[in-house]
């Protein structure tokens, strides 16, 4: 009976348009989002240049659920509920850090990096240390992306994405790169709206005119009537181009073609290998290499861009360089994004490469963003939004996204 | 299978751990010292530096003593590792590896660690100073040179205080053969008159009479700390510079037991944040020491495990022997866990 309202929310969405305001501001949504998608969802959360070498661990936040992943002695990547057996204190601060074995700060409980309690001092000598390990949370590297659900049920449809984006990522060497920069940036809006503003570049040309250097605002759709004569040649001439690089980039053993999930499935994604547009190299201001070592000698040039959707997540994969953005959802208005560019772990800062001309696309790009979001977030607050039509031809996408979210919330009972 | 099988599928020995070796065999250097050769049951390879030492762990009535030697065998051979012990009175440990630690019986060990030897001190030609025990990490020098065919240049130069105390003498001479630019020279405190080798104090003068161009050499020093610091005022006198010259008590072992008889040095423990210092008994812990001087630190398991009072050593050096708290990186970058450290020298922490 508590889902009542939600329920009625949620079967209220008209298809090919965009929410009811409750379900992007209510705080009763939000919960329910922190059940249904958060706790429940395969979810891209780090990067393995986060934890590189044994001991090295990294925690996050999901929701309210804090999270530590853990490079082991063996060299295994493991994941925790970063909470302690004893009386549930948060073990290890947000972030990287290094540990011999980890070690609540309130008690000194000590787990080896397995989770396997191994000093618990003054409980006993009945005190039973193998009934108190940490709780280990489901965790799946791929491609050097490391997933973690923290549901004891994790979605098995996971495997396809892990065969898709196993293959396409593994050019790009990701073991062996670091962390050249990293940003995060706090978004006054609802997690789907930073979604869905992220799966769309119909306002790409007016509002990011850096990131337009380098990226076709086309490649997401456009309406040929819409486009002045001039336009609709460039766009005729890119179709034409995607068709031939595709075809030679598959033909090279670079996996390229456009691959999305189904709606109804749990784990929702979507990629394809990109264009770069002007110089064609990378997301730089002069969409030249930022970084002079190459992830790999597959991809070293004109690779192109392979971009990945997910559901807290989005990434493009360069031959210079990678940017991945992780999404948290803080509140019902509140959205933490995290964005690494990770760079090969030879390259030498300052030598190799400038991070300023590394990061500067992207550190204007979420500013724009994060501006766009606020925007969205206090106008479907209004006492005059109503859900609105999406583009069949730009935001085709976000119609896709937004079934999939009604789907899931419906799959979790909510409906 | 018999014992001369090629072990397969050897692993690495964990040097961040704690693990079991096993005695295979014993032999007496001198009436007082043997030479024990260890290796792991799985053939696990020991992978090590000459100059770097080992830590062993033994029960005495429930309490766990920790002694720290030198390896003494060749680094290249990977099967087993020799520590050569000399029986100290009133030493329980030294007494102890002599009574027990008999073919066939299992020590706990930690380590290889430590940054001293020629692997850390780079030079074309050394000199190596040794007296009593001292000589543990020289014949890992000169072993694993002749092993390795590395053409070693040095005067390796050892003090003992009788002929029949000098250890592995007769192994120096094949390795001469084996090393043309080694020149070897024992020297004796005291020596019956028919002994031929030369008696005395080792002095700057015989220093320079038997190393004439020692200005120009890389000095690695290991002994007692009065002959350590007569060897590096003679050596700093004949020119040598200051980062060409390195030392190592000569082991920490022999520090340790004579505080059993309360004769080890005291360091000096200095905190340069909060600007205390307190002194460091021989023997003690740091984390012991602070806590006996009344001054806090914060530490939960005082065996080297949790790591919570790991802290930056900004001087000095000490021996180390912790469960796995510290992170061998993190050693390599200063840190110390107090728990486990005893000084080797006065030391500064960042606190």
């Amino acid at each position: 009976m508590r889902h009542e309202c939600l329920s009625g929310l949620l079967r209220s969405r008209m298809p090919g348009y965009s929410l009811p305001a409750a379900l992007y501001a209510g705080a009763e949504a939000f919960e329910a989002d922190l059940d249904a998608i958060f706790l429940r969802s395969w979810l891209n959360v780090a990067v393995v240049a986060d934890v590189p070498e044994p001991g090295d661990v990294y925690a996050v936040d999901i929701g309210r659920s804090p999270v530590v992943i853990v490079r082991d002695d063996e060299g295994g990547i493991r994941a925790f509920h970063n909470v302690c057996s004893h009386r549930g204190a948060r073990l290890v601060p947000e972030g990287r850090s290094i540990v011999g074995k980890l070690v609540c700060p309130y008690h000194q409980w000590t787990y080896e990096l397995t989770g396997d309690l191994i000093d618990a001092p003054h409980m006993g000598l009945d005190f039973d240390k193998a009934l108190h390990d940490l709780q280990p949370v489901n965790v799946r590297e791929i491609g050097g992306l490391i997933y973690v659900c923290l549901s004891n049920d994790p979605p098995e449809d996971i495997e396809a994405l892990a065969a898709l984006m196993g293959q396409r990522l593994a050019p790009y060497n990701l073991a062996h790169t670091k962390v050249a920069a990293e940003q995060e940036i706090v978004e006054h809006g609802n997690w789907k709206l930073t979604v869905e503003n992220n799966r769309e570049c119909y306002h790409c040309a007016s509002n990011h005119p850096e990131l337009a250097l380098s990226f076709h605002a086309s490649d997401f759709g456009f309406d040929p009537a819409a486009l002045a004569p001039e336009e609709k040649r460039e766009a005729e001439a890119l179709a034409t181009l995607y068709a031939e690089r595709t075809a030679a980039w598959e033909a090279c053993g670079l996996p390229s073609e456009a691959v999305e999930s189904d709606v109804l499935m749990p784990t929702n994604y979507r990629t394809q290998r990109l264009i770069i547009a002007g110089a064609g190299e990378s997301q730089t201001p002069n969409a030249r290499a930022a970084v002079k070592v190459p992830l790999g000698p597959m991809v070293a040039n004109g690779a192109g861009d392979v971009h990945l959707w997910g559901i807290n997540a989005w990434a493009h994969f360069m031959g210079d360089h990678a940017v991945v953005f992780n999404l948290f959802p803080l509140g019902p208005d509140r959205t933490l994004v995290r964005t690494k560019w990770l760079v090969h772990e030879d390259a030498e800062e300052g030598v190799d490469y400038d991070v300023a001309n590394l990061t500067a696309v992207w550190t204007e790009t979420n500013r724009q963003d994060a501006d766009l979001v606020a925007l969205a977030h206090q106008g479907v607050r209004s006492a005059g939004y109503r859900p609105g039509p999406y583009s069949r031809f730009t935001e085709r996408t976000l119609n896709d996204w937004t079934t999939w979210y009604v789907a899931r919330m419906m799959a979790s009972g909510y409906a | 299978m018999n014992a001369f099988t090629r072990p397969v599928g050897r692993a690495e020995w964990r040097a961040d751990r704690w693990g079991m070796l096993r005695c295979l065999a014993v032999r007496d250097e001198t009436p007082s010292t043997k030479t024990f050769v260890l290796a792991p049951d799985d053939g696990a390879r020991i992978v090590y530096e000459p100059g770097q030492f080992m830590t062993f762990r033994a029960d005495f009535g429930g309490e766990a003593v920790e002694r720290c030697y030198t390896l003494a065998s060749s680094a290249a051979s990977e099967r087993s590792v020799e520590i050569t012990v000399k029986r100290k009175p009133g030493g329980r440990f030294s007494n102890h590896l002599h009574d027990a630690l008999v073919r066939g019986a299992g020590i706990e060990a930690f380590g290889p660690a430590g940054r001293f030897g020629p692997a850390s001190v780079e030079a074309d030609r050394y000199v190596l100073l040794s007296a009593g025990s001292g000589v543990t990490p020289m014949l890992s020098v000169v072993r694993t040179a002749a092993d390795l065919g590395i053409d070693l240049d040095a005067s390796f130069i050892h003090v003992a205080r009788h002929p029949r105390e000098i250890i592995a003498a007769v192994d120096l001479v094949p390795l001469m053969r084996r090393l043309p630019n080694l020149r070897v020279a024992t020297i004796a405190t005291s020596a019956p008159k028919r002994w031929r080798g030369t008696v005395g104090r080792l002095q700057a003068q015989l220093l320079a009479d038997l190393v004439p161009d020692i200005g120009t050499r890389a000095i690695l020093c290991c002994g007692p700390e009065g002959f350590m610091a007569d060897m590096k005022a003679a050596v700093m006198a004949a020119g040598v510079a200051e980062e060409n010259y390195a030392e190592e008590s000569f082991d920490f072992g022999a520090m340790e037991e004579a505080l059993a008889t309360g004769a080890g040095p005291t360091r000096r423990i200095t905190f340069a944040k909060s600007g205390r210092s307190f002194d460091c008994p021989d023997g003690l812990t740091i984390l012991q020491a602070a806590k006996a001087a009344g001054i806090p630190i914060a530490s939960s398991c005082a065996k080297g495990m949790c790591g919570t009072c790991k802290c930056l050593m900004t001087a000095g050096n000490v021996a180390m022997a912790h469960n796995g708290g510290i992170r061998d990186r993190e050693v390599a970058r200063g840190f110390i866990l107090p728990c486990s450290s005893r000084p080797n020298t006065d030391i500064v922490l960042d606190r």
